[in-house]
């Protein structure tokens, strides 16, 4: 029986845990705790983890593991990331604050697993005017060009499907390209 | 707390992992044993909903050079207590100490001033 | 500040733009659109000028294009000229005000994903776009702009697989089990949108068997949720 884990990551508020639970059909394990925080726009907060599960053919599983964005729980990234086939990495990326928050999360994969498959979601897309949009490619293009960028909206199934349809093909062509090399 | 044999510190943090209140312990590390705290009880509370044993109380870790006992502190809202000892204490006692502590928050949260 | 590296390949520029021939339209833009790698060859606009038409004017600095009117006319003409008489294209440069004026009547669109569109449909796939040949090996520089691809699942297959290493289009096609036709047109539109860059050649790959398990094993599960 093979087990595939896919890490979730990202700045608070980016719908890491609605992404989850979106894959995990609603049955995702939560760790959400109202939030004190007074900068925070939204009540609740997840402060270790979600985990859901999906079940593949041939007895097989893809977990899902959402993990907490604030930097004073990033002790828990590389334990979560202990393992992963692959991880996301969700950014809300209207602002420019939350762009540079990402930065850590992506340097926390970086330092664990540099040649781990990523992909970066984007998610707000429909609030983007022409400028923002122009903004957030030259920081894709500086941050992680190689990376692929997704727009998606986690609370559209449809959305959630297609960014991961992207990480299993970065998945599979990494297992390609080495057994190339 | 403080007076009680093997404790070497307590920390008081909110459920979503911020320090409250230190005794104790080093400097700098309050903030990381606020967050670690709020970790653990959540993935303890998770853990305790799917087995469906009811509201979390103690969560108690057992290492080889000393215990972690972390209780859940009701209030609203409600907190969370981190009380750290050595290999000399004796845990039934810091147990009680702890527990009565606890309802000494409780009772401090909800009091008028 | 890049946290991820691609693994290190090779560039042949020779490969596809042989020093003797003259510099051809396709060589050109994708000077201009390279240019932030390359500063002398910074070009902010230029118009796209078949046999003294101009069928559009872009604006490389912006990402953004003008399309002559009737738009559908004419980037079926770019579309044509680019894989039958690349020899009849030229890029010239404009001066910005001109490039303003004009998009005061006409309508602007993002320049990349254009571009990507009309190498997406040169021969249709059928043949490589010139001056690339059968042999031509390319390699992603970067991932696409995400405005750029569309949601056709197989494209993000493709850049996943060339970000990594440089391959041939026949090559391609046997890693990710494509057709022809598919993956062409994907390195068409690749190579004119200046994403793509010659490479050495490399040996031709051997596939495992395992590749690509957990791919098919999560396309299962999501075909059957899609329904």
């Amino acid at each position: 029986m093979q087990e595939y884990k896919i890490v979730v990551l990202g700045p608070m508020g980016a719908g890491k845990s609605t992404l989850v639970q979106a894959l995990a059909g609603g049955r995702a394990v939560n760790t959400d705790v109202r939030n004190s925080d007074p900068g925070a726009q939204k009540a609740l907060t997840t402060v270790s983890m979600d985990y859901g599960d999906i079940a593949l053919p041939g007895g097989n599983r893809l977990r899902l593991y959402g993990t907490p964005g604030q930097r004073r729980f990033a002790f828990l990234w590389p334990i979560l990331l202990e393992g992963a086939s692959g991880a996301i990495v969700l950014v809300d990326a209207t602002s420019e604050a939350t762009r540079n928050l990402a930065i850590s999360h992506l340097e926390a994969i970086a330092g664990h697993s540099p040649s781990l498959p990523v992909v970066i979601g984007l998610t707000r897309q429909d609030s983007f005017s022409v400028s923002q949009l122009g903004d957030c490619g030259h920081w894709l293009q500086s941050t992680a060009p190689s990376l692929p960028a997704i727009p998606v909206d986690p609370r559209k199934p449809q959305q959630v499907l297609t960014l991961m349809d992207v990480l299993v093909s970065q998945i599979e062509c990494q297992s390609l390209v080495h057994a190339l090399d | 707390m403080a007076d009680v044999t093997g404790v070497h510190g307590a920390v008081v943090a909110s459920m979503d992992g911020f320090a409250l209140a230190q005794r104790g312990g080093q400097a700098g590390t309050v903030d990381r044993l606020a967050a670690m705290t709020s970790s653990m009880l959540a993935l303890a509370t998770a853990l305790g909903r799917e087995l469906a044993i009811g509201a979390l109380e103690t969560l108690i870790l057992d290492a080889e050079r000393g215990s972690v006992l972390m209780l859940a502190v009701p209030g609203e809202p409600p907190s969370l207590l981190m009380v750290a000892c050595d290999d000399a204490c004796v845990m039934g006692t810091v147990l009680w100490h702890a527990r009565r502590c606890v309802r000494g928050i409780a009772t401090a949260a909800t009091s008028p001033d | 500040m890049t946290c991820f590296h691609q693994i290190p390949f090779t560039p042949d520029p020779g490969a596809a733009e042989p020093v003797s021939a003259p510099l051809g339209f396709v060589h050109r833009l994708r000077q201009r659109l390279a240019a932030d790698k390359v500063p002398q060859f910074h070009l902010h606009c230029a118009a796209v000028i078949l046999e003294e038409n101009a069928l559009c004017w872009l604006n490389i600095e912006k990402n953004l294009v003008l399309v002559a009117e009737p738009a559908s006319i004419a980037l079926k003409q770019l579309e044509l000229a680019l894989g039958t008489k690349p020899g009849r294209l030229s890029l010239e440069p404009l001066a910005r005000d001109a490039f303003d004026m004009q998009s005061r009547h006409t309508k602007t669109t993002p320049m990349l994903p254009l571009l990507w569109q009309t190498g997406l449909n040169v021969l249709d796939g059928s043949a490589p776009m010139p001056p690339l040949s059968a042999d031509s090996c390319l390699q992603l520089r970067r991932w696409p702009d995400f405005r750029v691809l569309t949601r056709r699942h197989d494209d993000f297959r493709i850049c996943a697989l060339l970000i990594s290493r440089g391959l041939t289009v026949q090559h391609a096609c046997d890693a990710v089990n494509l057709p022809q036709n598919q993956v062409q047109a994907f390195f068409n539109a690749a190579y004119l949108s200046g994403y793509a860059l010659p490479v050495l050649a490399t040996d031709a790959p051997t596939i495992p068997p395992k590749a690509g398990r957990l791919a098919t094993r999560w396309r299962d599960v999501r075909s059957r949720w899609s329904q």
